[in-house]
């Protein structure tokens, strides 16, 4: 199963998946690997318990009328343990920064990028800054002046489009021309195609009807809850249980099949998640914060691409969080802002009319029954 | 108890234990000097370089006396920092010995939280009326870039002239009741902004409109939710939600300890190194983390220092195959129906961790060395009687028997020696031995008693990555146990020494000391 999705993606994306977490699994130090099924003990039960509980039981909401949300941070278990795969949830983020002076008065060296990963399969640039003796003087001195920057992206990997900022002056972040060598998504999966392919997937699998509920006779059976079954039935559309995104999309379509959830004349997969094309082209998930999908965490605004996309976000560095946090810089930015730069999928609600039939969930479905709660 | 009033409720609180009088060293700085006016206030507020005191300047008649309320001072600071009144926001935490009578924090460029953290304003309920804020009774701080430090202003309504306000500058009350830690021998540190709950789920504080609160809407007197001035404040646009106060509270953090930080490039000087080491070893602040909602993930720090992840981090950037390191996120046993997620369990403040960060990534001290600190008495990561002992026997001989040569030119050359010395331990036969093994190892203690002996904390003897891995069974033996009692056993004591030994601490609740 894993693999004919594979294949589809790269068909769809055009990458290779020479290093998707699959067939990545190196040899790791420590029983523990970069992503949670690399783990010996991986359990997708566990992992969809914990997302459960992270999703539902939290402060945040994740599913609205009209929108699917999730943040941009990386679970736990995703990390930079053998190589680093952060930047799951299609979202990818790294740091920008120039090289700071030696002196007070001295000049920026070059700009680096520090974490952001390259194409497919030829991991990441550098994560750590190594600092000199009168650079740390100088970040010092500067410690409340911005110095870099945290870029976040949803620009999807299949998104071949320009920059219409571009056709007057480009945006930069940091000195860096913003194109799509330095800013387009490069992870196969975060994509559109892949989107898409997940989400029709998961509508397949839910109108299959052959995936697992919970025992009417059981009211306190996990499989009950709508996230938790949604969640393991990711795993058999071929997608990643540890992901907020992929549970979450899943969760979303597995609900609209449950429910009977239609729109007039265009495949349910159509509608929730569309296959981009030439005419209907857009850049990625717009990112927001979870006030709106417009607000941002202080400290990070929109580079305006000229597109309205909202698909690239630049949060603050300052002289001291370059000094404090020069080796893994990328790891800050996660943790400072990652919460809370969140990917927005629009759900288009009204167009789309519920008549649940008649399945073991139907009796659970309001109108808009892909808004899940506890 | 009447302390709760004061910070439960933390917000900017700041440490007022550096002696005011530094503040008027220098009289006058730059342009200013050609003006000196034969007014105290406005000679003392030449000494001052920050928003709050060019505004005054301006406004302000020569006894300190200004017409209007908050919305005045922030529209008037507001034009002195170039930050228009539609950038402001209001943050809000519930003061729960107060009738949960809310505080209101409010900002600037509140979307940009570099600036933002130059200036907050932050409103009081001193007049004992608890059915509004009182719009003309408020504390602000400014941050001075001339001498890297927040500078505290009080505006009450005047006694004297009705209708006007009077502004105190450095009110000496604030430096006598907002000490960091009232340990005996602890150094006077600058003020430093506090956000006790700084972490989600931000307990007490509004969290909306990003987040859903915790206890705030229940517990809000709902008297003052009618508030005309309380309405003003919180009205929607301006609503503020905790995280992007947490973001401005940690910029404000960085001033203050990077500013402390810079002392070791002073002349060489035994008291200022020796001060630069202590929150190494005692706690100087601590901050209060809760299980977010019922959801079982609560800060790594209630059970393994956070600086250690960052003391890691300092050596390797990763390619750590530990999760304590890698996520910083503890996942607790599912809370039942019956049980209350953990709630205000004190860490390691970040003021004080910061201050041990810095110096690694300064250069000051190796990520080692302080990891061999760390290692000691480990699973007590806050209020660790062993560490703090370490650094009171040995800071006291320091000061009686070093002396200093030609070859400790500055505070930063001592940090070093001076680490070395403190992590020293007399043993049964009287002498020093060092607690810092060769080869980078460290002695792994997850608990030191009173009567522990050298030699017992050298069994625990081990390399850098050896202890790294002991840490990730503990923090999986944690994990995996539904059982609860042991954290809210170590809740309770860290609950009590934090009563005891800060004004600043929260009602930490359901616990009873002796």
């Amino acid at each position: 199963m894993k693999f004919s999705l594979l294949c589809l993606l790269i068909f769809l994306s055009s990458f290779s998946c020479t290093s998707t977490p699959e067939v990545d699994a190196k040899v790791d130090k420590g029983g523990k690997g970069d992503t949670p099924n690399n783990d010996p003990n991986f359990s997708i039960e566990e992992t969809c318990g914990d997302r459960q509980a992270e999703i539902l039981k939290g402060n945040r909401d994740l599913f609205l009328r009209d929108n699917l949300r999730w943040s941009c941070a990386d679970v736990a278990g995703v990390n930079t343990n053998n190589q680093d795969d952060r930047g799951q949830e299609y979202c990818e983020y790294f740091a920008a920064l120039r090289i700071p002076p030696s002196e007070e008065g001295g000049r920026f060296g070059e700009t680096l990028t520090l974490g952001r990963n390259l194409e497919e399969g030829e991991g990441t640039t550098d994560l750590a800054l190594e600092l000199s003796e009168d650079q740390i003087y100088y970040l010092e001195d500067h410690d409340s002046d911005v110095l870099g920057s945290c870029v976040f992206t949803s620009w999807h990997n299949d998104a071949d489009l320009a920059i219409p900022a571009c056709e007057n002056t480009c945006p930069k972040v940091q000195g860096i021309d913003v194109d799509a060598d330095h800013f387009q998504m490069k992870l196969f999966f975060n994509g559109n195609g892949a989107a898409h392919a997940l989400v029709r997937d998961c509508i397949d699998v839910s109108l299959s009807d052959d995936y697992k509920k919970g025992k009417a006779s059981d009211k306190s059976d996990p499989y009950h809850s709508d996230y938790f079954r949604a969640c393991v039935l990711t795993d058999q559309a071929d997608g990643f249980t540890w992901r907020k995104s992929d549970t979450s999309v899943c969760a979303v379509a597995m609900r609209l099949s449950e429910c009977g959830c239609v729109s007039d004349g265009t495949e349910t997969a159509d509608v929730l998640l569309p296959l981009a094309t030439k005419e209907n082209a857009f850049r990625g998930f717009p990112l927001g914060g979870w006030a709106d999908p417009t607000s941002l965490p202080s400290g990070c605004h929109y580079v305006e691409l000229g597109d309205e996309s909202r698909s690239i976000v630049e949060c603050d560095l300052s002289g001291n969080d370059i000094l404090s946090n020069a080796k893994d810089l990328k790891g800050l930015c996660k943790s400072r802002y990652g919460d809370n730069v969140v990917v927005h999928v629009p759900i288009p609600a009204d167009a789309l009319k519920c008549n649940p039939g008649e399945n073991q969930y139907a009796s659970t479905c309001t109108e808009e029954p892909w808004i899940i709660t506890q | 108890m009447d302390h709760y009033a004061i910070i439960l409720l933390s917000l900017f609180v700041f440490s007022c234990a550096q002696d005011p009088d530094d503040v008027f060293e220098q009289p006058c700085f730059g342009a200013k000097c050609d003006a000196i006016e034969d007014s105290p206030f406005k000679n003392e507020l030449k000494t001052l370089n920050d928003p709050i005191a060019a505004f005054l300047e301006k406004n302000a008649d020569k006894e300190g006396l200004i017409e209007g309320d908050y919305s005045t001072f922030l529209d008037g600071i507001g034009e002195e920092m170039g930050c228009a009144k539609d950038t402001e926001k209001t943050f809000t935490i519930l003061m729960s010995n107060q009738d949960n009578f809310p505080r209101n924090m409010i900002t600037r460029c509140s979307s940009d939280a570099l600036k933002a953290s130059e200036f907050a304003l932050s409103t009081q309920s001193d007049n004992g009326d608890l059915s509004d804020i009182d719009p003309h009774d408020f504390k602000m701080i400014a941050w001075d870039k001339s001498k890297r430090r927040y500078n505290l202003y009080e505006a009450k309504e005047s006694e004297s002239k009705v209708g006007m306000l009077t502004v105190e500058l450095q009110p000496e009350k604030c430096f006598s009741c907002h000490t960091q830690s009232t340990r005996k021998g602890a150094p006077p540190i600058a003020w430093t902004p506090v956000m006790n709950e700084l972490t989600n789920p931000w307990t007490l504080w509004n969290a909306e409109p990003d987040f859903r609160s915790y206890q705030f809407d229940e517990l809000i007197n709902p008297s003052v939710k009618e508030g005309t001035i309380y309405k003003e404040m919180t009205e929607e646009a301006r609503m503020g939600a905790a995280a992007d106060f947490e973001i401005i509270t940690r910029r404000a953090i960085d001033r203050v300890v990077s500013a402390r930080l810079r002392t070791r490039r002073d002349p060489a000087d035994v008291t200022k190194a020796l001060n630069l080491l202590y929150p190494l070893f005692c706690d100087e602040t601590a901050n209060y983390a809760s299980e977010n909602h019922s959801s079982g993930e609560v800060s790594t720090a209630i059970i393994i220092d956070d600086a250690l992840r960052y003391l890691y981090l300092q050596i390797r950037g990763e390619d750590w195959p530990f999760d304590w390191i890698n996520d910083g996120r503890l996942r607790l046993s599912s809370v039942e129906n019956s049980i209350a997620p953990m709630n205000v369990m004190p860490v390691r403040g970040e003021s004080t961790l910061q201050v041990e960060i810095g110096l690694v990534s300064r250069g000051a001290l190796k990520a080692e060395d302080v990891i061999a600190l760390r290692a000691l008495d480990y699973q007590r990561p806050v209020f660790s009687e062993f560490r703090c002992n370490l650094y009171e026997s040995n800071a006291s001989r320091l000061q009686k028997e070093f002396r200093l040569d030609e070859t400790h030119k500055r505070v930063g050359d001592l940090v070093p020696i001076f680490f070395a010395e403190l992590m020293k331990l007399k043993n049964d036969e009287g002498e020093w031995v060092s607690l810092l093994p060769e080869n980078k190892e460290v002695l792994a203690t997850p608990l030191v008693g009173e009567n522990t002996k050298v030699g017992e904390l050298y069994a625990g003897q081990k390399s850098i990555d050896a202890f790294a891995q002991e840490l990730e069974d503990y923090f999986d033996a944690v994990s995996a146990s539904a059982n609860r009692e042991a954290l809210e056993s170590e809740r309770v004591r860290r609950g009590c020494l934090a009563k005891e030994l800060f004004l600043n601490a929260p009602l930490v609740p359901d616990i009873t000391c002796l």
